[in-house]
């Protein structure tokens, strides 16, 4: 096991805490010593109308997501890990694709896909004859089917995986004592899901608490807490700014915890045996309807993405109201080679992104390897190294505002507002859950014998670190720096909140793009982001499956 | 590695060397683990650590390895006092109970992680790894990799790998376990045979009394923490010292004896022993008037013929087929007696008579000791 020194232990909880619960803890306080005196700003919050109607959608969108996307995500894995049809792998992987793509690059292509002038809604229009569009892309039904399209993805996968590590011989064992399909689903399979349905519920619960691109650019007039925070940020009102991501903070926090409540009930049971093997459908018919009705799933996820691509070859101002774009060219791709700063976006992003990913590497996995050891220590570090999951983004961007906007090192506070080192910071303290988590995992399942053995044979602790713990942790560090870099380079949330003009990343320069009216250049920018998240997920990948 | 990682082996290079342990002690909570014991293992002998799960062998062994501290006590190397050295200054081979193999690595670079700190010639190095190899007989396995050998290849690798860089004592921890029966029997003549050619210092965790026996030269027994008897084979089977170690080496039925005289380590008692009165060795802390059990190995007892004296009366129980004898349980009113016989066993609920086989030296504790 590890053998931190328990004074380098709690350096390490120390080092976290500060990078972590402190912000928060300055921003709970400022939120509390309003100007107006004590407690003022709250007492402002819980007098207002919009307020609690925020507060309220926020826990409806929550909910109503997790419904939807579990009715999505589950049977689509039941389908992957049970049937057998043509294509099933390929479409098994295209199917999880989505959560590799950054949020607001998926909003904005559902925007092209499905928006009032989408190619979409032209085509649906058409179809049917009317003159306009047949619906409209704004307000809760919007949000909500985004949130689905893009989150059904974690119960589809976390369902995959628990039906993988499913031993067939219980269903076996049950239909022996005389259970049928439905009570062996409902006795058997059903029990077994449990710890993964919870863990995608919470999952899904909390990014769409915090979901941010969805609501900003579809919401309109219908407000959630993410956006209401932006708001009121943007409107000056710091303090009910403050106030808000204090509360919204506490409600994922208590989310939290309930998740944890109900989690901790069903301990899974360490699973033996093989999965119970696909079924072919018995008729030739079947299995092709099965075969074509994946692809069509398949087909119909990639769509905006594929909608994406086709608007960032229609140069501007020449697509009116023709049903298909008149004109295909490169002129929006052109216009990354004219100007000086077109590229800047990209360089940006890739920099800040690669930064983040290895300090959270780094960071996290010092802080897992004390998490590993059950003390006190280890258990503040978990809790530290989790927190900045469980909070949303905006309100974690607006708490670095705060304690990052002044300069009193005596209190443990710098000046980092409009520098280039407070986005990086941001995103890596964002990306600490992923490769500490990854990290972690992987130390769980690690044989405490290997570094004892390395020990044994002569070498050092630092040798028997780099020579056999990261070597063995290598797929889990894989993983745990694939979702770093993902959520880094895909960010939105944070960057809005704290961008320069020096440090704008991509997702920025595809708002200011959309506000310029500039489609196409957005959506070049949208697919360059698509392309490189797409490329950094097949490459890490890869490394993660050795 | 500096300089300084390379001093500090001191690789055994056939100079034998000698492990004393001093009042080993460790607690882990309120629980005593271990409770100050002190153990010798000479230059170039095999001492098998025996006894019952989670009597602290495990713990015992990683405290001499150096990978847990003990509360208290002392551990020396020859003329050298290593307790205070971190694990890989110490200059032990280790074969550990689910190996350890390095996974990332092949079993030639697995066997060679121990000489790389030592700024060996390359050509050095795959001398003596493959030299390590050949001697488990696993020649021209080097490229293979961890995943793709048997429990059983995966086993002697492990015994390659600790020996490679010639250390100056072996420490194994139950190293056959992970093995199905039949390979176990025989991987255990192959690691009799390597231990035996390279006559190392060895110390060795078990609790399988076979494994003990056959590899051991000497065999200390653990219970909860202390020693009940170090002593080769042989001497803890025929002379166990406490009740703990007859019931726990071989097979024995006890029987609740009342002591009548003491003494020149010889004790006189009465009950339901063949003859009725029996005179036997006695364990130390037998004293007439106090509680005390008769310990009887099976083959120390025969059924004897229907009416024949210096016997107990019973009715079998059951048997047990063992081969080359029967073992038959009797249920006599002192208790059961298991008896060895050659003949076929009786029926159950059959009348028998059970006696002392001549020069059987049957043995006497104190009652009510730790069993
Ligand atoms: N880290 C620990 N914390 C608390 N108790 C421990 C710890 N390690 C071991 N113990 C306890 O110490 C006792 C001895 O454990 P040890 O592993 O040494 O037994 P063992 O003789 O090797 O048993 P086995 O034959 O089952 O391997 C056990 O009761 C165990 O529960
Ligand atoms: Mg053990």
């Amino acid at each position: 096991m590890s053998r931190f020194p328990s004074l380098g232990r709690w350096a390490v909880v120390a080092l976290l805490a500060w990078l972590i619960g402190y912000p928060l803890a300055v921003t709970f306080a400022a939120a509390l010593a309003s100007p107006a005196g004590f407690g003022a700003a709250f007492a402002e919050f819980a007098r207002r109308a919009d307020e609690w109607t925020a507060l309220g959608r926020s826990l409806w969108i929550s909910t109503a997501t997790v419904a939807l996307a579990a009715v999505v995500g589950v049977p689509l894995a039941f389908l992957f890990a049970r049937a057998e049809f043509p294509g099933r792998k390929w479409l098994g992987e295209l199917v999880a694709l989505p959560v590799a793509l950054p949020p607001l690059v998926g909003v904005i292509a559902f925007l092209y896909l499905w928006g009032e002038s989408g190619v979409g809604t032209r085509l649906v229009a058409r179809a049917l004859g009317l003159a306009g569009a047949p619906w409209r892309l704004s307000g809760q039904g919007a949000i909500l089917v985004v949130h689905a399209y893009s989150m059904y993805v974690y119960f589809y996968l976390f369902t995959r995986a628990a039906l993988a590590r499913f031993d067939g011989a219980l269903l076996e064992a049950a239909a022996a004592l005389g259970a049928g399909p439905v009570r062996r689903f409902f006795r058997v399979t059903l029990p077994a899901l449990r710890p993964a349905l919870a863990a995608a519920a919470v999952l899904t619960f909390l990014t769409a608490l915090g979901s941010f691109s969805a609501p900003y650019l579809f919401g309109g007039s219908y407000r959630v807490m993410t956006t209401q925070i932006l708001a009121s940020k943007q409107n000056g009102d710091v303090d009910l700014a403050e106030v808000e991501t204090a509360v919204l903070t506490l409600l994922a926090v208590a989310g939290l915890l309930v998740a944890r409540r109900l989690e901790s009930g069903a301990a899974p049971a360490r699973q033996r045996g093989v999965p119970p093997a696909r079924r072919a459908s018995r008729s030739r018919l079947a299995a092709w309807a099965l075969g074509a009705a994946g692809w069509l799933l398949a087909l119909a996820l990639l769509a905006p993405h594929l909608t994406l691509l086709l608007m960032s070859l229609v140069p501007r101002a020449t697509w009116t109201t023709e049903l298909l774009p008149p004109v295909l060219g490169l002129a929006n791709w052109g216009q990354l080679g004219r100007g000086a700063g077109a590229l800047v976006p990209v360089g940006n992003s890739l920099w800040m992104a690669v930064a983040a990913t290895v300090g959270a590497l780094v960071l996290g996995f010092v802080a897992a390897r004390t998490a590993a050891r059950r003390d006190r220590a280890g258990r503040a570090a978990e809790l530290l190294i989790g927190l900045p999951w469980a909070v949303p983004a905006t309100a974690f961007a607006v708490a670095l505002a705060t304690t990052w906007s002044v300069d009193r090192p005596w209190q443990g506070r710098f000046l980092l507002v409009g520098t280039a080192a407070l986005l990086p910071l941001a995103y890596l303290i964002r990306c600490l859950p992923s490769t500490g988590r990854a990290t972690l995992a992987g130390l769980a399942q690690l044989d405490p014998g290997l570094e004892e053995a390395a020990r044994s044979l002569g070498a050092s602790k630092l040798r028997t670190l780099w020579r056999v713990t990261v070597p063995v942790l290598r797929p889990a560090l894989a993983a745990g720096a694939m979702l770093a870099f993902l959520a880094a380079f895909g960010d939105f949330v944070l960057s809005i909140v704290l961008y320069t003009f020096d440090t704008r990343p991509i997702s920025i320069e595809i708002l200011s793009s959309l506000r310029l009216q500039e489609t196409g250049l957005a959506a070049v920018y949208g697919v360059i982001l698509t392309a490189l998240s797409a490329a950094a997920f097949l490459l890490l990948g890869r490394e993660r499956e050795r | 590695m500096g300089p300084h990682g390379a001093r500090a082996w001191r690789p055994g290079g056939g100079r034998l060397t000698d492990l004393r342990l001093r009042g080993i002690a460790k607690r882990f909570g309120a629980a005593t683990i271990l409770d100050g014991l002190s153990l010798d293992v000479g230059a170039g002998e095999v001492l098998a650590l025996l006894g019952p799960s989670g009597s602290g062998k495990t713990t015992l062994l990683r405290i001499v390895a150096g990978f847990e501290r003990a509360d208290a006590g002392e551990i020396h190397l020859g003329a050298d006092r290593i307790d205070p050295l971190p694990p890989e200054r110490r200059g032990f081979g280790m074969v550990f109970q689910h190996y350890a193999l390095f996974p990332h690595l092949s079993v030639g670079e697995n066997v060679a992680f121990g000489l790389e700190t030592r700024r060996l010639p390359r050509a050095e190095v795959a001398g003596r790894v493959a030299a390590a190899l050949a001697r488990v007989d696993l020649a021209g396995f080097e490229r293979r990799k961890v995943a793709e050998i048997s429990g059983g290849q995966q086993q002697r690798v492990a015994v390659a790998r600790a020996l490679a860089p010639e250390p100056r004592v072996l420490l194994l921890d139950e190293p056959l376990s992970n093995l199905d029966p039949a390979l176990r029997e025989r991987t255990r003549r192959e690691l009799a045979a390597t231990l035996g050619a390279v006559g190392i210092t060895t110390l060795l965790v078990t609790h399988e009394q076979e494994e003990a026996f056959e590899l051991g030269a000497r065999v200390a027994l653990l219970n909860r923490g202390h020693l009940e008897q170090v002593a080769p084979p042989a001497e803890l089977y025929r002379a166990p010292a406490t009740r703990f170690v007859a019931g726990f080496v071989g097979r024995a039925s006890f029987v609740p004896v009342e002591v009548l005289a003491v003494g020149g380590g010889r004790a006189r008692v009465r009950g339901e022993v063949p003859g009725g009165e029996l005179e036997l060795a006695a364990a130390t802390g037998v004293a007439p008037g106090a509680a005390a059990e008769a310990m009887f190995r099976p083959e120390q007892l025969a059924l004897l013929p229907e009416g024949a004296a210096e016997a107990v009366a019973g009715e079998v129980a059951g048997a047990r087929f063992a081969g080359a004898t029967t073992l038959v349980r009797v249920a006599t009113r002192g208790g059961e007696l298991e008896v060895a016989t050659d003949g076929d066993a009786p029926a159950p609920g059959t009348g028998v008579r059970v006696g002392l086989r001549r020069g059987a030296a049957p043995r006497l504790f104190p009652a009510g000791g730790d069993a």
